[in-house]
């Protein structure tokens, strides 16, 4: 569903390297995390998978599309929620899901019922109709996951969805993910937060200074720690956690 | 840290984010991205500035000349002063609010421990700086012009400078208070925008009015006029200045500069100048922060609402609410609500195209009105001639048109029509839309918005140059041509160059260089044409075949810009890196 193929991005003229020859699949049904430090290259690969920034090398292909050629199609194979939902905060939110609906081509019948689930799972039901502006951070990310689901994508892009959502609103987020996967979707998303990771991913991938050190299943990455950390051996019961310090500590 | 030092360090920082110093100097200097760009639009811009600054100097020679036969050259310094600051009190009351209380730093600086006087001046010293750029434009060719005419001395050229700072300070310190008070009082949940509108509206109700009273206390009868011009002294100075009368106190400071008169008015205009900021800041010590922090409260009310608890106990939404409409209608919709939503948005696009044409309403009708008459127009040589001579019917149809032009030339709407997303034009860049469907969305709200805001602008231009039917008919089709293409190049230009950083939506409909841009060159191009247009009618052809000459070259010139706009989105699309 998701290839990434030997894909780089650099800023300032080259002279930093903010993901460095980055290759990854992901398959239909799977939930991939994106993990990694701050600053380790995880938004810049999401922005260049959804088509905000373009690569300096290498192709992303959704759904076997290249978003660099024919991105029309790939976009309309995906939804995707930022981080900082910075949405058209003018509009209404019933105005905001109007023109997701009508932008994405989803059938005004298609629309009413999917948003009305939608908006009960996550009670926004309430405020849809008053401006995006007076929504709070959940809210808003809320509304945008809303607009992102509205047409059926088969890969939805989530970059860092859980920063700021109350526990309620975070669970719904989970619960999401899981139905999607469940309806034969893919989801691709970063997080810090290794215990959702950990609970929720099929498969993880950490990304450090660009590059990407490890990628697979827990149990994948627990022998990649052993092998980064040869001399430490370590206890086979490790958390995601420590997996991920040993590892990016052992790439430093 | 003292009071004068905490304002002098907020005033560094605004400044700096304002003019984008910092910004600029990595961009171009430290990365060197893009160094050609603002090299390519420096030189546009200056040759632009300086082509028009020759068309100005030589019309102020004139009048200069004219006024001069009286005895009155100073009259071009008052006009130049007058006109700078009744921009200033228009321009300033929509700066002042954007500014004061629309900015994104808002949140940085409230829990800040500063007192609202020095946040409140230092906001002022930004607005200021601003209005010192424009005011340069229109100041300094007139001081220069009346300098070296009159031949004055070194006391004439050293109080230029006070008098120069000071010109902007009464009409900024005036619309600021108002804005202060005006923002005091709508910020109320609902309606803001509205009330806002309004508010400004009864500002410049009461400006017009005061303008109308003003200047029916004049001589009313050429016989009148003739005496008055004769009799008193500096009457075509006292006669311009009613436009703003302080701008009296500011010319006189400069052409009896080194006399004790001179001295008076200058003092006059420092105490004055003073007394109104000192009003300004005392009304945003005592209001600035309440109306901050009620215009930052959240605009829903969510626990009012009829049917919030049914919607919330899971009853279905009524369908009526979903609407599917095609992409091209679904963007032009969002940038329309954007707009009419963001208050600073709609005063921008509002002023020119509202105020001006009620200020040239205002000023005719007190100046007498009706094709022939000239009005307050007659100060401009030749103007008396061609309102009365039937050899000029085309030409004034196509000022007319011209008029239409440059209103939808300057009204910054289609030159921010990319810019006004800011950093939510991301969404933009993800949406399965091709890129050129997205622009016709943008074309189709910009044009609909060109249209209904000429409406104002040809029933004012209609009661100044009366033409017949004809005449009204071909000057709106050119006016509607020339106003396609301006706008349709206008959305090029944002296109390729979307300003999408900004901190306050007022820096992306005015600090957006892109509206100068397209400023230099629809006046430009309405200059160039109509220099062919009176060589063609000077030429004895045929008025109709200019006329339609003319409408034939603009729909040549949007279809051309049409062609660009399609052809570049994807380009533009692209480069965009969010």
């Amino acid at each position: 569903m998701l290839r990434i193929e030997g894909v780089s991005k650099s800023y300032g003229k080259g002279s930093r390297r903010a993901v460095d020859d980055l290759t990854l699949h992901v398959g239909p049904g799977e939930i991939f995390g994106f993990l990694g430090p701050n600053g380790a290259g995880k938004t810049t690969t999401i922005k260049m998978i959804v088509g905000l920034l373009t690569a300096d090398s290498g192709r992303v292909l959704v759904d076997g599309c290249d978003i660099a050629k024919e991105a029309v199609w790939a976009k309309s194979r995906m939804g995707y929620v930022p981080d900082n939902p910075d949405l058209f905060d003018r509009l209404t939110g019933v105005e905001y899901l109007n023109f997701m609906g009508d932008v994405y081509g989803v059938q005004a019948a298609a629309r009413a019922e999917r948003i009305d689930s939608l908006l009960d799972m996550f009670e926004l039901k309430g405020a849809v109709r008053d401006l995006v502006a007076s929504y709070s951070h959940g809210m808003r990310q809320k509304l945008a996951l809303t607009g992102a689901l509205l047409s059926h994508p088969k890969l939805l892009v989530l970059d860092e969805p859980m920063v700021g959502l109350d526990p309620k609103s975070s669970h719904l987020f989970k619960e999401m993910m899981n139905r999607h996967c469940e309806e034969g979707g893919t989801v691709f998303f970063s997080t810090h937060i290794l215990e959702v990771a950990e609970k929720l991913c099929h498969r993880v991938g950490i990304i450090d200074h660009g590059k990407l050190i490890a990628r697979g299943t827990l149990d994948d990455l627990k022998r990649q720690a052993r092998a980064v950390n040869a001399a430490g051996g370590g206890s086979e019961r490790k958390t995601l956690e420590e997996l991920f310090l040993e590892l990016t500590e052992g790439e430093n | 840290m003292s009071k004068s030092a905490q304002f002098f360090a907020l005033l560094k920082a605004l400044l700096n984010v304002n003019f984008g110093i910092s910004y600029g100097r990595r961009t171009f200097l430290v990365q060197k991205k893009r160094l050609w760009e603002p090299i390519v639009i420096a030189l546009g811009v200056g040759s632009g500035v300086i082509g028009l600054g020759a068309g100005y100097v030589s019309l102020l020679n004139a009048m200069y000349s004219n006024a001069q036969t009286l005895g009155q050259g100073n009259m071009i310094l008052t006009l130049a002063i007058a006109a700078g600051q009744v921009f200033v009190l228009i321009l300033g009351l929509f700066w002042v609010i954007s500014v004061f209380y629309f900015s994104r730093d808002a949140s940085i600086l409230t829990p800040l421990p500063l007192p609202a006087s020095t946040v409140v001046l230092a906001r002022f010293g930004v607005v200021l700086a601003n209005e010192y750029i424009t005011l340069a434009l229109i100041l300094l060719p007139a001081f220069c012009v009346y300098g070296t005419r009159s031949g004055a001395g070194p006391l004439y050229w050293i109080t230029c400078i006070p008098v120069f700072l000071l010109t902007p300070v009464i009409p900024l310190a005036i619309a600021a208070a108002a804005a202060i008070v005006l923002m005091r009082f709508v910020n109320v949940r609902k309606s803001r925008t509205l009330l806002m509108f309004l508010g400004t509206a009864v500002f410049f109700g009461i400006y017009l009015w005061f303008q109308y009273f003003i200047m029916h206390q004049g001589p009313q009868s050429e016989a009148d006029m003739l005496s008055y011009l004769m009799t008193v002294q500096d009457s075509l100075s006292r006669s311009v200045a009613m436009r703003f009368p302080p701008s009296l106190w500011a010319s006189f400071s400069l052409s009896k500069a080194g006399t004790a008169a001179g001295l008076g008015n200058l003092l006059l205009l420092i105490a004055v100048s003073a007394g109104a900021l000192a009003l300004a800041m005392a009304l945003g010590s005592r209001l600035f922060y309440a109306a901050l922090a009620a215009g930052s409260e959240a605009t829903a009310s969510r626990a009012k609402r009829p049917g919030r608890e049914a919607a919330q106990a899971g009853l279905a939404l009524p369908h009526s609410l979903w609407v599917r409409r095609s992409p091209e209608s679904a963007i032009a919709l969002k940038d329309m609500w954007v707009f009419l939503r963001t208050p600073t948005f709609v005063l921008n696009g509002l002023a020119n195209v509202l105020i001006f044409p009620g200020l040239l309403a205002v000023w005719f009708i007190a100046g007498g009105g009706g094709a022939g008459a000239g009005g307050p127009f007659a100060e401009i040589p030749g103007f008396t001639a061609f309102m009365a001579s039937p050899e000029f019917a085309a030409a004034r149809a196509l000022a007319f048109a011209v008029g239409i032009l440059f209103v939808s030339g300057v009204n910054a709407v289609a030159s921010s029509a990319f810019s006004r997303d800011g950093l939510q034009f991301w969404q933009h860049k993800v949406i399965p839309v091709p890129a050129h469907r997205q622009v016709v969305g943008k074309i189709l709200f910009t044009l609909a918005f060109q249209l209904v805001s000429m409406v104002p602008l040809v029933v004012v231009m209609q009661l100044v140059l009366r033409l017949d039917l004809a005449g009204l008919a071909m000057g709106v089709l050119i006016g509607i041509a020339a106003s396609v293409w301006a706008s349709l190049m206008s959305l090029y230009v944002d296109m390729m160059r979307p300003y999408l950083n900004w901190d306050n939506p007022q820096r992306a409909m005015k600090s957006n260089l892109n509206a100068l841009i397209m400023m230099v060159v629809v006046t430009a191009v309405a200059a160039a044409v109509g220099y062919i247009v009176i060589r063609a009618l000077s030429a004895q052809l045929d008025q109709g075949l200019v006329m339609w000459s003319t409408l034939g070259l603009f729909a040549v010139l949007a279809g051309v810009s049409y062609y660009l706009l399609m052809t570049s989105a994807e380009r533009a699309f692209a480069r965009v890196e969010l």
